[in-house]
């Protein structure tokens, strides 16, 4: 009995053989992200497991992340659903005051002409060219089109003069010729604040410039809709339901309506009004 | 009705499934049980189980807690299936969440094992391809390393170390916040 048990007692290694990696792999994919950054250091077998790109996207499907930004130091932290820090990201070199745009695993960072895309799971960073647009400001939104599993990026850029307020491009990631394509401009004007731009299932969404809101008659919930998949800006600027009755007079009190995506659903936000709609443009 | 009845339970009859443990010992399960296992479902499906199925991999000890599983949850399989039609909708969610309750009460208890059944549970889950018994008991070994240090776990598992001084290094410089 004794002899026995001291058997199978050596037997319950998990990388002598016993538990082939399929099994480890498995295993580790219900480990919490922090845990097994502390787990990579157990030995060479289980940080190669957990170094796979393939796991790495697992991974994040059992336990997703957030990501949030330091407002100083330019710093990026991938938060877990319980509130653990479980990484640190360094961000390249001199770009500091960047604005955050994030799909389901990616992240995208922007400054006025440069932007970058960070894989929070793995850490892969992918510089995107610089802007070819001469622009003042500008702000990038990451989308992704769920037919093709393609992600593109849209910069709307600010001019200084008020000539040219504004212009578009757009880029594909990983696409082969990695240049910014100039788009012709929104029906009308747009600025997207992180707060007031949202995309989903190949659509991004923007509030119109608050410029708008006193010089023409439009109303501060129209939404501006962008086709990622065929790059270009829906003619039909889409009406809210905030102002189309029961808040008219709170709406016009206070300018910002704020889009984001809620599982999935195009959520539009004013004050202490939270509407959460599925969008489905026609 | 009454034929309906009888052709049940030929049809019952018929679907007894017999598997071979490595030890030679034999089961006898129904085919709703068996099927738990993509494996054996498959071999069912090929027409190939005539004569008992060989399981040169598992044990008689490991085999028989397998079919215990399989046995449990097949049973919450049909439950489901045939409750939903004659309840009511409350009661059908009463009923629903006693059995998950039950379930859930059962899995514990078949997971107070030690550490080496339940490593071989869980190549056994893995080679019979049992989707339900391999997450359980890999979130097991999950839940038992999580909290450990890397020294605990290796020593928990007689892991050696072949990492070189340079490499932990590197990947304690990658992952500093987790060690804080």
């Amino acid at each position: 009995m004794a002899a026995a048990d001291l058997v199978r007692d050596e037997r319950a290694t998990l990388n002598g053989g016993v538990l082939p990696a399929d099994v480890m792999y498995e295993i580790l994919l219900r480990v919490p992200a922090k845990a097994l950054c502390r787990l990579r250091l157990v030995c060479r077998s289980w940080r190669s497991l957990t170094s796979d790109p393939r796991f790495a996207v697992e991974h994040l499907h059992r336990h997703p992340l957030l990501a949030a930004r330091h407002p100083l130091w330019g710093q990026i932290y991938a938060v877990d659903m319980s509130g653990e820090i479980v990484k640190k990201i360094r961000i390249l070199e001199g770009i500091k005051f960047f604005k955050l745009s994030v799909q389901a695993d990616l992240i995208c960072l922007a400054e006025t002409k440069r932007a970058l895309v960070l894989n929070p799971g793995t850490g892969e960073i992918h510089a995107l060219p610089d802007a070819s647009l001469e622009i003042a400001e500008s702000r990038c939104i990451l989308g992704r089109i769920p037919s093709t599993e393609e992600y593109k990026v849209i910069r709307i850029g600010l001019h200084q003069d008020n000539e040219q307020p504004y212009e578009c491009e757009v880029i594909t990631l990983g696409g082969g010729d990695k240049k910014w394509r100039v788009k012709s401009n929104p029906p009308i004007r747009v600025f997207p604040y992180s707060w007031s731009a949202a995309a989903i299932n190949g659509v991004a969404y923007f509030s119109p410039a608050f410029v708008l809101y006193y010089s023409h008659n439009i109303k501060r919930d129209s939404i501006v809709l962008f086709d990622l998949v065929t790059e270009e800006w829906r003619q039909t600027v889409l009406q809210g339901p905030v102002s189309a009755g029961l808040d008219g007079a709170r709406l016009k009190n206070n300018p910002h309506v704020e889009l984001a995506k809620l599982s999935g659903c195009l959520g539009l936000s004013q004050q202490s009004t939270l509407l959460i709609g599925s969008l489905v443009p026609g | 009705m009454a034929s309906a009845g009888s052709g049940d339970e030929k049809a019952a009859a018929a679907a007894m499934i017999t598997l071979i443990s490595s030890d030679n010992e034999k089961f006898e399960v129904t085919e709703a049980t068996a099927t738990l296992s993509q494996t054996i479902r498959h071999m069912i499906e090929d027409g190939c189980t005539d004569g008992g199925v060989p399981l040169p991999n598992v044990t008689s000890k490991i085999l028989a807690r397998v079919i215990e599983y399989c046995k449990k949850h097949a049973t919450a399989a049909a439950g489901e299936e045939g409750s939903s039609s004659s309840f009511s909708d409350a009661a059908f969610l009463e009923v629903d969440r006693a059995f998950l309750e039950e379930l859930e009460e059962f899995d514990d208890a078949f997971l107070e094992v030690d550490r080496a059944t339940l490593f071989d549970l869980i190549l056994a889950a893995n080679y019979l391809d049992i989707k339900g018994l391999l997450n359980l008991t890999c979130q097991k070994v999950a839940d038992s390393v999580k909290g450990k240090t890397p020294e605990q776990i290796r020593e928990m598992y007689n892991i050696v170390n072949d990492l070189t001084p340079e490499e932990e290094a590197e990947i304690r410089r990658e992952t500093q916040w987790a060690f804080e």
